[in-house]
């Protein structure tokens, strides 16, 4: 071994570990080596001896204090925990889909499984379950398990106690302590159903669903589902078993909040609000808590405004799947027909990818996306929501899900069916179409089906399925009967969601959610092969779905770095955000956005024509639109902002443009991110003059952004140039954006210009920042220290060097600039 | 049996199938006994200890909201490691991202420019934080803060805490060969600034 090998292995050595002996041999003949060992042993011990440090007095109080202070301490699985891994890709897909057609507010989120993966993770799971089941059954002495024992009698509280007690207003009933509100609500039989309290027999008669016969079995009071679900949950209610006293010796005179702490915890007693209520009613409410839109939400308005404000409640059990009602208090959205309860002609239109609709209803009839059209020359599948207006037809956008059919038919059935999900899901490849073919024949395989041509509706008359759609069916019943309010149903098996969905108005659920659930009994059946989970336990989804819709708030709705994408290539059939999440099941959203409207609706027939258009029609529409634009709702505005974005021509800039000044923050953002993305150098000047004027910090990173994607001398130079701008969030604010802009240069000089702008600016915030404070003009300072780190990260990130120290950059830059120059170049 | 008597996955069942008698007391139990561990990492690696004070609560608190989704089979201090050093970094992302914070950073670097740039702040400013620390425990936390943020975290896991290479792969998610040669090149770097 020599002195090289040696040294590397110094560290292995200090853990006994590697070849001890070869190191011990060389370090007893080498006397610079035994003085490394020695040395790097000091710095160890050093660290060993001195590192620890102690926590501080009361900590396990303050952590308890702040763990019970939310009301979220049911058990949230969170981002940071192991579970969830720090780096998340995520997918996007167009949004341009979803824009055009909707005139009803709804959400799919969707989450599907790999199916190869699935089978095994379920029978695992199952086995699991099964285990949990055996080991409850062998700890519980009879067949049923038998109400609590009688808890010990209160003892006498002491005056602490006493004080608690009247403090907060609470009585005795069964041997354990409750608000007394509670208590006498629940002497008076009344029981806590969709956000109030209701007697008893007002829950039995909306427990009822309305038209149906008497149920054979009485209808159960909702305390007994939440009770039974809480058991399923392996969650005990309170009383809690007292504990035995503890051996320690007790001081002679408690402290109070030590007296009131036992108290609680010994009748089951939380604070919550500066309320005291029983544990479970804690649970109660966590369980309703409103999804509020997270800090950092990124997610566009309207899907904000679609999904805030919903409420979880507790889950409908139906033969192992748990249907989850989501709702709120609004009742938002037009009336509109479905086609469940129109009687719609659909007709082949001479192409494969468009059939016509005809609405013979007084109602504008909505045409959700997914849905399955069978029969005529192929199975079609509806491509974005779609609105047909009273009494005509419309020309409807569809996927050819089917090959080689032929019939020769013209007619194509009326959609009982949605797509299932994980077809819709393949159905946004770019080659989605033929691989959904072949899907669809795998899939009837494995089911069993024998067509040679199979359709996606022969998968739902397999017998496996439509054994498990019937099974479900009492389970939409009951939902639809105890949840009149939902517009949103998640639906679980055991705590995997299948399927998410969230329409503007409770009507709008009711008319799709057997369709939905006969897709997430497809996709089921398929990915678990009629393995069936009824008798096992159905583990708390309920988290995973909260957290779910409040991924949707900040999830990546774009590559840029302040919006979401719209009108790329990709124009995603159904408008699917596809994220990947912790755990490795992929899941997508579907948002659709309102026409609220008359002009709305104008607009998306033009924005739909559009599409299509040659270009020297293009103009005309384009400038219809703008006018129709100034008509149109805040929302079908941003929407068909989205949509222009897709539509090519100097007149579309044009329009772009006037919109990109926008009082409308929102409208101007999509603006801005749409001609960057043109790059039409036409609006670069108009641009770059803006940001030079601009004041608003808030503005400023969506101009920077645009100015950024043009690859354009100017748009750097006016980059740069705010840089020096006396307020220094102003250059701290445009800062992230210089390097994508000098990667998109074109020209030798200009890149080399850029760079030395930025590195000069770099020394300045460097001296700024470390210098010390005598040494610089109190301005400068306030001016340059605080983009010191943007300023520093930007030029790592287009060198890709690790810059250590302040004269750095300039050295690398003076070595290595040719080198950098043709990369950038590409030469 | 008393709560001291149980090993940690004995407690986290307890919890997790909330049949521990008294649940806060249990889970205060955990804290007791691990909260010297998670402070030391947190200070060591922050370099302060009222944001490592912070950060560690934030951890215990974590651990109690998702017990429930805790897996018996895995070590609970690795679990513990893993979300105080997800913590630990999201704290530096977010000094980084937010430049008025890094202004309370150590000042002094003088007018020598060449001087590394420091990877960590300092809570050297408060006589509190400052009393904590002995001599040798300030130099020690100056020559950690010098080190690359993923150098400084496995030397404080491995030669302060003894974590072994597998607890600290799992904890942090790297692979075995890369937490050894880490190690062993944060321990060289520690060295080397140590004996100047």
């Amino acid at each position: 071994m020599n002195c090289e090998q040696a040294r590397a292995a110094l560290s292995a050595r200090v853990d006994g570990e590697g070849d001890v002996s070869a190191v011990d041999a060389h370090l007893a003949a080498c006397g610079p080596c035994a003085e490394r060992a020695a040395s790097l042993q000091r710095a160890l011990a050093a660290l060993k001896e001195h590192g620890p440090v102690p926590a501080p007095e009361g900590f396990e109080r303050k952590v308890l204090a702040r763990a019970t202070a939310d009301a979220s301490t049911v058990p949230i699985p969170l981002d940071s925990l192991p579970a969830a891994p720090p780096r998340r890709r995520l997918r996007w897909f167009a949004w341009a889909g979803a824009a055009a057609a909707a005139l009803v507010l709804a959400a799919v989120v969707q989450m599907f499984a790999s199916l190869a993966g699935v089978l095994d993770e379920r029978e695992g799971e199952i086995a699991k379950l099964r285990g949990m089941a055996e080991e409850a059954r062998r700890g519980a002495p009879g067949p049923e398990p038998e109400p609590e024992p009688e808890p010990p009698a209160a003892p006498v509280p002491d005056r602490i106690q006493a004080e608690f007690i009247e403090r907060n207003d609470l009585v005795l009933r069964e041997g354990r302590y409750l608000p007394r509100e509670l208590a006498e609500r629940m002497e008076r039989g009344e029981s806590y159903h969709d956000g109030a309290w209701i007697a008893r027999e007002e829950m039995q008669r909306r427990l009822q669903p309305p038209p149906a016969p008497p149920p054979l079995l009485p209808a159960r009071p909702e305390e007994d589902i939440a009770r039974d679900w809480l058991a399923r949950q392996g969650l005990r209610a309170a009383p809690i078993v007292e504990e035995p006293a503890p051996a320690e010796p007790k001081p002679a005179a408690p402290a109070e909040a030590d007296v009131v702490r036992e108290f609680m915890a010994r009748h089951g007693l939380v604070e919550h609000e500066g309320r005291v209520i029983p544990r479970e009613e804690l649970q109660r409410l966590a369980f309703e808590r409103i999804i509020e839109a997270p800090e950092g939400a990124t997610a566009p308005a309207e899907a904000r405004r679609l999904l805030a404000g919903l409420r979880i409640g507790l889950p409908v059990l139906h033969e192992g799947l748990a249907i989850y009602p989501m709702s709120d208090d609004s009742a938002r959205g037009p009336d509109l027909a479905t086609l469940r309860d129109t009687e719609p002609g659909v007709v082949e239109n001479g192409g494969l990818f468009a059939v016509q609709v005809s609405n013979p209803s007084d109602r504008p009839l909505f045409v959700p996306a997914g849905t399955l059209f069978g029969g005529g020359n192929f199975a079609r599948v509806v491509r974005r929501d779609t609105v047909v207006p009273p009494r005509s037809a419309a020309k409807v956008r569809v996927y050819c899900a089917q090959p080689s059919m032929l019939s020769g038919a013209r007619k194509l059935a009326r959609g009982e069916f949605a797509a299932p999900a994980s077809i819709r899901r393949r159905l946004q490849d770019p080659n989605g179409q033929a691989a959904v073919w072949t899907l669809v024949q795998r899939y009837a395989a494995a089911l069993g089906v024998a067509s040679k041509t199979p359709s996606i509706e022969d998968l739902y008359a397999a017998p496996a399925v439509r054994a498990r759609i019937e099974a479900l069916r009492g389970g939409v019943a009951r939902f639809a009967a105890e949840n009149p309010r939902a517009r949103g149903a998640a639906l679980a098996v055991g705590d995997q969601i299948l399927l998410v969905q969230v329409f503007a108005t409770p009507a709008l659920l009711a008319a799709h959610l057997d369709q939905a659930v006969a897709s997430a009994a497809l996709d089921e059946a398929l990915s678990r092969r009629g393995l069936m989970v009824a008798e096992t336990q159905v583990p708390n989804a309920f988290h995973e779905v909260r957290r779910f819709v409040r991924e949707a708030f900040t999830a990546r709705y774009a590559p840029g770095p302040t919006s979401f994408a719209i009108g790329s290539a990709q124009d995603g059939p159904f408008g699917e955000l596809a994220l990947e999440r912790p755990g490795g099941a992929p899941a997508a959203l579907t948002l659709y956005a309102p026409a609220e409207s008359e002009a709305g609706l104008e607009l998306e027939a033009l924005l739909e024509a559009t599409a299509s258009l040659p270009a020297r029609k293009l103009e005309r529409v384009l400038s219809d639109l703008s006018a129709e634009m100034a008509r149109a709702t805040p929302t079908e505005r941003l929407q068909a902002v989205r949509e222009l974005a897709a539509v090519g021509g100097s007149r579309g800039t044009q329009v772009l443009l006037g919109l990109s000044g926008s009082p409308d923050q929102a409208v101007a953002r999509v603006a801005l991110e749409a001609l960057g993305r043109r790059r039409d150098p036409q609006a670069v000047a108009e641009i770059a003059g803006r940001l030079r004027n601009e004041r608003d910090l808030e503005a400023l990173p969506a101009l920077a952004d645009a100015l950024s994607r043009f690859g354009d001398e100017r748009a750097v130079e006016a980059l740069t140039q705010r840089l020096s701008d006396p307020d220094p969030q102003v250059g701290a604010a445009v800062l992230p954006y210089i390097p994508q802009a000098i990667r998109g240069l074109r020209s030798r000089t200009a890149i080399e210009r850029a760079m030395l702008d930025l590195i000069r600016f770099f020394e300045a915030t460097f001296n700024a920042y470390w210098r010390p404070p005598e040494t610089v003009a109190e301005d400068v300072r306030q001016r340059f220290r605080p983009a010191y780190a943007h300023a520093l990260e930007a030029l790592m990130a287009l060198s890709g060097q690790e810059f250590k120290q302040g004269p750095d950059p300039r050295k690398w830059w003076n070595a290595n600039k040719d080198a950098f120059v043709r990369g950038l170049l590409g030469q | 049996m008393t709560l001291k008597e149980l090993s940690d996955g004995e407690i986290l069942q307890h919890l997790k199938a909330r049949s521990a008698p008294n649940y806060e007391e249990a889970f205060a139990e955990l804290v007791r006994r691990h909260k010297g561990a998670v402070m030391t990492f947190l200070t060591r690696y922050t370099g302060s200890a009222s944001a490592a004070e912070d950060l560690a609560q934030e951890a215990f608190v974590r651990v109690y909201r998702a017990i429930a989704s805790f897996d018996l089979r895995a070590r609970f201090t690795t679990w513990l490691y893993a979300i105080a050093a997800n913590l630990a970094k999201d704290e530096f992302k977010r000094r980084r991202r937010h430049p008025a914070v890094s202004m309370d950073w150590r000042s002094g670097a003088g007018d020598d420019t060449t001087r590394n740039l420091p990877t960590a702040p300092d809570g050297s400013s408060n006589p509190e934080e400052a009393a904590l620390q002995t001599e040798t425990g300030r130099r020690v936390q100056e020559t950690l803060d010098r080190l690359a943020g993923p150098d400084r975290e496995v030397l404080i896991l491995r030669d302060i805490q003894g974590l072994k290479y597998e607890e600290i792969s799992a904890a942090l998610r790297v692979p075995m060969g890369t937490v050894k040669s880490r190690i062993a090149r944060a321990r060289e770097a520690f060295r080397g600034l140590w004996e100047k």
